[in-house]
């Protein structure tokens, strides 16, 4: 196990160099950012100064070298717009984003898993059914959408919850979480809720039919032939060989989450790393958008590496497969 | 004789599907003694998995039980007809007074737990035991179906046994609990001969050991020939002979019995040649199955009357069953 690790590890360290060097060269081709940075009564002589600074008077590949150089020494750079070190504003902006994130994935497996299990042990009984047609509506229809009709009921026609910002705040260890705070709470559970029915009419869907199709399987029946308590045939015999799939899904769905949060970040001028995102490609503002990328990247095989571990845990054959 | 440990009345069990009712189970009728084993025999497709669902109330949707009774009696003459118990009292019988051993040995293993805790959990969901208590119990049971090494291999997951080895945890589930019934569903069809055998001599063995009654599933007579005191014979749902079992063997009287003692290959006779005695024709489609002998198609028997359903008649002494208009004379075959 420890050999596949870092089997994994390495693999994503050349993933993240190439990824790197695409977002780099990709946003060099977008364009010039002095053009965007530099304010109409700038002189030439003064963009040329700037430039310079910056070292955007340099070839592309030379560029990347000097980035890649700071990085290795844990320097992701200043932005062009704010002068700020790039891990600050990231720092900074990190919090927002992993609370709304982490909040939304437990409403969707905590809502969405539970309700699909029993509605995949009694198939026919009418809500199951009916799940089943909300869960249509709930992954076809965008993300945004969601947004928009959250919004519209409850802070428009019903105002009951705040529309935008993150809230009241607290501070712990210099980090400002709003999760902690009744307001900061309230302020989290739209843009939480959007995120989170998508996955959550997906989990409903995956937990409902595995489990309809497990609940079928010779073993449950011995199971049942046993005399064991329904509870145990439904959580230890089924769900566990249903959950090996899913985690794999919840798994991917955490980076459909991340870039989800871009949007939704968006509706509810929510102050995460993906607002910061769209704001920095609108900046050009290149050493923003590559730290960006290879951080979400890096989260991306991580979670991987973790839902593969899970695999072998919940697995007995996957695990024999790894140590012979 | 005593008033027998099981008895299975009229029992219907159907599917009501979409397309009409399958009748898989529609009027079986048997009675079974305590440490008596059953031969409950037939073509596959004939109800013989069905009725031992049944018994235990395990079928699945949209299968039901929609007549008959299953009376089951204890020690001190009390009974409960098990199709009219609800779940919660049959959970407690199931397993622990009836266990059953399923077709499939490969496919009746969770692959995702340990041997150990499926066979722990059987005594946990119906004893005050405590878990040490249940695994030296589990180790025992391990090692009288005859698995070595039982301590080690309580930590295997199924897919480290060889199909051998995962029949034997099957029998092992089902004996643990010191049931009065185990129903055994074909439970060495899938395995070599020589694993056929060994197992078959061990559960012999067991049955005279404990006392437990046996319903052995099959569509081999010749494997319940020496092994059951009475043989049930199934078609298309039906029991359509029962008896003992020499007597049935020496002088069977349904048409399809005979049919079925034929296809056993008699001494120094290759498997192979058995094909030349099989009986002609299919089982006939359960599905909105005509009035009259299901068996009429196939049957050199036939005559007019045959187009009546003909009734279960037990012979006066009780030990003989039979369902057949013009039946053989009890000749020997
Ligand atoms: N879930 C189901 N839905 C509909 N019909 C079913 C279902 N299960 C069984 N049946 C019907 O019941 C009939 C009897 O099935 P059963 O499994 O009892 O046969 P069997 O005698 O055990 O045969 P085999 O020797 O092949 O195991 C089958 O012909 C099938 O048509
Ligand atoms: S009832 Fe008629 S068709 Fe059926 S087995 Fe007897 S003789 Fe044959
Ligand atoms: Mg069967």
């Amino acid at each position: 196990m420890t050999e596949m690790i870092i089997r994994r590890l390495l693999q994503s360290v050349v993933t993240l160099l190439v990824l790197s060097f695409i977002t780099f060269a990709g946003i060099y081709l977008i364009g010039n950012p002095m053009e965007v940075l530099a304010d109409e009564s700038a002189t030439a002589a003064q963009i040329q100064a700037a430039t310079e600074r910056l070292g955007l008077d340099q070839p592309l590949w030379v560029q990347y070298w000097h980035y890649m150089e700071r990085l290795f020494a844990g320097d992701f750079g200043r932005s062009y717009v704010t002068s700020l070190p790039v891990s600050t504003m990231i720092l900074q902006r990190l919090p927002a984003t992993l609370e709304m994130t982490v909040i939304s994935l437990l409403i969707s497996v905590g809502i969405g898993l539970p309700l699909g299990v029993v509605a995949g042990v009694f198939p026919k009984s009418r809500w199951s059914r009916g799940g089943s047609v909300l869960s249509v509506l709930g992954f076809s229809l965008p993300n945004f959408w969601f947004g928009l009709m959250l919004l519209l009921c409850l802070a428009v026609w019903f105002p009951i919850l705040p529309a935008i910002g993150r809230g009241q705040t607290v501070e712990v260890n210099g980090v400002a979480w709003s999760f902690l705070t009744r307001d900061g709470l309230a302020h989290l559970a739209m843009p939480a809720l959007t995120l989170a029915i998508g996955n959550m009419a997906l989990m409903f869907r995956l937990a409902k039919s595995g489990m309809q199709e497990v609940m079928l399987l010779d073993y449950i029946k011995l199971a049942r032939i046993k005399g064991l308590p329904s509870r145990r045939i439904v959580v230890v015999h089924a769900l566990r060989n249903v959950m090996i799939p899913i985690i794999t899904i919840i798994g991917l769905e955490i980076g459909g989450l991340i870039a989800g949060s871009i949007i939704t970040e968006t509706v509810f001028a929510w102050p995460g790393i993906g607002k910061l995102l769209i704001d920095s490609i609108n900046m050009l503002d290149r050493p923003v958008v590559v730290a960006y990328m290879l951080i979400f990247t890096f989260t991306f095989v991580l979670i991987n590496l973790i839902v593969d571990i899970c695999y072998i845990v919940l697995d007995p054959r996957t695990r024999e497969a790894l140590q012979g | 004789m005593n008033r027998p440990l099981l008895e299975v009345r009229n029992l219907q069990t159907h599917f009501l599907t979409s397309m009409g009712a399958i009748r898989a189970v529609d009027d079986v009728s048997f009675s079974l003694q305590r440490g008596e084993v059953l031969g409950l025999v037939g073509e596959s497709g004939s109800g013989k998995t069905i009725t031992g669902y049944s018994i235990l109330g395990v079928v699945d949707e949209p299968g039901r039980i929609v007549g008959g009774e299953i009376v089951l009696r204890d020690t001190e003459d009390g009974e409960v007809v098990l199709n009219h118990l609800g779940e919660k009292q049959l959970r407690r019988l199931r397993g622990n007074r009836i266990a059953m051993i399923m077709q499939d040995p490969m496919m009746s293993l969770n692959p995702s737990l340990r041997i150990g805790t499926q066979l722990v959990e059987t005594v946990l969901a119906h004893r005050q035991a405590s878990r040490s208590e249940a695994e030296r119990r589990a180790v025992d049971v391990m090692r009288r179906v005859g698995i070595p090494d039982p301590e080690q291999r309580m930590q295997a997951f199924p897919h480290e046994f060889s199909g051998g080895m995962r029949q034997r945890v099957a029998i092992a589930i089902a004996l643990i609990n010191e049931p009065d019934l185990i129903i055994a569903d074909e439970p060495t069809t899938a395995l070599d001969v020589t694993t056929q055998v060994q197992i078959l001599s061990e559960v012999q063995k067991l049955a005279r050991e404990t006392g437990t009654a046996w319903i052995w599933i099959t569509h081999d007579l010749a494997v319940v020939a020496g092994l059951a005191q009475h043989i049930a014979v199934m078609y298309a749902g039906k029991v359509v002979e029962f008896g003992a079992t020499e007597d049935l063997l020496d002088h069977p009287r349904h048409p399809y019995t005979r049919g079925l003692i034929a296809s056993i290959p008699g001494e120094g006779e290759l498997a192979a040649d058995r094909r030349l005695h099989q009986i002609p024709g299919n089982t006939p489609s359960l599905l909105n199955l005509p009035e009259g002998c299901a068996f009429r198609t196939r049957c050199d028997r036939a005559g007019a009357q045959c187009d009546i359903q003909p009734m279960l008649e037990t012979s006066s002494a009780g030990d003989r069953a039979l369902r057949c208009w013009h039946p053989l004379e009890g000749q020997s075959p």
